[in-house]
């Protein structure tokens, strides 16, 4: 318990807390649509808002929120692509994510004298989240939760069968747009905490595990936002107990629930399987 | 009344003409079928009718009212021909009925008690209430055919809009699904807008038939449209015919 005793640990356990709870909640609706590698591919276009602001040598205070816009700007576009082009979704981020890595890759070069930050935006970090991040997380935080309360219901339908839910008169793409632009503004924040490269799996790992145990919809929305906080917090007090990187522990956590679910639920069919041919 | 009415629609898709000059009017209460070969635009008719692709020229009025200014959603219900959700995520068969309550509840409102009852009762008429908290996955492709039409009959709408829902069911069903259908127009005075494959079945329960090849090439009662000579121009070879 001696690391609450450290500002920036309590700071970062409660940005850890927020993402660990909306990663996953905006999670849901993406692997339900099976667009898991958005979050990845908005996660590189972020790290580009990262770079161009080193490049352009942006105040440190107002770095996140151009991680934020550019975050934004980049969902907008994939948006659009997604509706206008006639590629598939996994080309259509392929594409996307690779831009915004190779931005990301130019600015950072660009930018000499940066370069020290570029593995606490990749990896996550206990130390970098400051005051400011944290408002920024709180505020993201409060409005995908909001988001959620009122709206998870159209979110599910317009997630699992688009054409219905145009049917039924729901405002399917202003929907989708405020949804998509949520996920960039949580990508941009959650960077902090857990970093480009490890996002995406706060935002698909706990809803991975959830479908393995859950049996309806709302369990396993409910489900994933446990593990979701779950896996942030121990990964973030296992990050600090060893020294390791922040993002990486999360993530690890996390993926140890997913194998531990899956272990039992093999088992669970085994000897479920065993238990039909013994009747018979 | 009419219910929908489509004026001079043309639909093409990459200069290659899918629909010409369609006029067609549904009528309340009244049970329409419409048939045709693979290919001949009986999907994309409806799915002009839905809003879910724009005409080319022509109109098309729902209520009475042109589709761009329509609002009232929840009064048509739609069973899409081949109803999946995306593969793998548990959802009941419980979760997917509500969802065609939604739009009558309205955004952001929760499902009330009245609600939830309309719910069970869609899925009573389908026969599925007591796998109402199963997952979809764990039921059979005709079973979760029929979630889907427990989905469009949650809405309680005016019209029941059905692409080819026969496909999936089993032939077991499919009986009861025609009674249905004619209980919902007999009782509810549910329009039905369905369309359909199955020439000879179709021919004893509608009240008017369409037969689509690019347009409509005919119309009127089963009687008056299913005749060799009519059905031989339309699908382009020898059918029997239902009477």
């Amino acid at each position: 318990m001696d690391m609450l005793h450290y500002d920036f640990m309590i700071r970062a356990l409660i940005a850890g807390l927020i993402t660990g709870l909306i990663c996953p909640a905006l999670g849901v609706f993406l692997v339900l649509r099976r667009y898991s590698f958005m979050a990845d591919t908005l996660a590189h276009i972020s790290l580009a808002g990262v770079a161009f602001g080193l490049w352009i040598g942006v105040a440190a205070e107002f770095s996140p929120l151009l991680t934020l816009l550019v975050a934004m700007i980049g969902a907008v576009m994939v948006d659009h692509l997604r509706v206008r082009s006639r590629l598939s979704a996994e080309a259509l981020l392929a594409l996307v994510m690779s831009g915004g890595l190779a931005l990301a890759v130019v600015f950072f070069g660009l930018s000499r004298g940066g370069v020290l930050d570029i593995t606490s935006y990749l990896f996550g970090s206990l130390m970098t989240v400051n005051a400011a991040d944290l408002w920024l997380i709180l505020i993201v935080g409060a409005a995908v939760l909001l988001f959620l309360l009122f709206l998870a219901k159209e979110l599910y339908f317009i997630c699992s069968d688009e054409e219905a839910a145009r049917v039924s008169g729901l405002p399917v793409d202003l929907l989708n747009r405020i949804f998509i632009l949520l996920v960039a503004m949580t990508v941009a924040v959650s960077l902090r905490v857990v970093g480009t490269l490890l996002v995406g799996a706060l935002m698909v790992i706990p809803v991975l595990t959830s479908l393995i145990v859950g049996r309806s919809f709302r369990q396993v929305v409910y489900l994933s936002l446990v593990l979701g906080v779950l896996s942030s917090l121990l990964g973030l007090t296992a990050s600090y107990q060893f020294g390791l990187a922040a993002g990486g522990c999360v993530v690890l956590v996390a993926l140890a629930f997913f194998i531990v679910s899956y272990g039992l639920k093999g088992l669970h069919t085994l000897f479920k399987k065993r238990s039909l041919v013994k009747n018979e | 009344m009419k219910v929908i009415e489509l004026r001079n629609l043309y639909f093409s898709y990459n200069d290659r003409v899918i629909l010409e000059d369609i006029n067609l009017t549904v009528k309340k209460r009244e049970y329409l079928a419409l048939i045709g070969p693979n290919g001949s635009g009986k999907t994309t008719l409806v799915k002009l009718i839905l809003g879910l692709l724009p005409p080319v020229c022509g109109e098309v009025l729902v209520f009475g009212t042109s589709l761009q200014q329509f609002k009232d959603w929840y009064r048509l219900g739609y069973v899409p021909q081949r109803a999946v959700l995306n593969n793998g995520f548990p959802v009941t068969v419980r979760e997917v009925a509500a969802a065609g309550r939604f739009g009558r509840v309205g955004l952001c409102r929760n499902l009330k008690r009245e609600d939830w009852e309309a719910v069970e009762e869609a899925l009573d008429m389908v026969g599925l209430l007591s796998l109402q908290h199963k997952p979809l996955l764990e039921l059979s492709g005709g079973q979760q055919q029929r979630v889907f039409i427990a989905r469009a009959l949650a809405g309680q709408p005016d019209i029941l809009i059905l692409d080819e829902p026969q496909v999936g069911l089993d032939d077991r069903y499919l009986h009861d699904f025609y009674c249905l259908l004619k209980h919902l127009k007999e009782e509810r005075g549910i329009t039905i807008f369905i369309v359909s494959h199955d020439i000879a079945e179709i021919g004893s329960w509608a009240d008017r038939i369409i037969c689509l090849n690019k347009k409509v090439l005919y119309q009127g009662t089963p009687r008056e449209v299913l005749t060799p000579s009519k059905l031989n121009d339309v699908y382009g070879m020898k059918l029997y015919a239902a009477n």
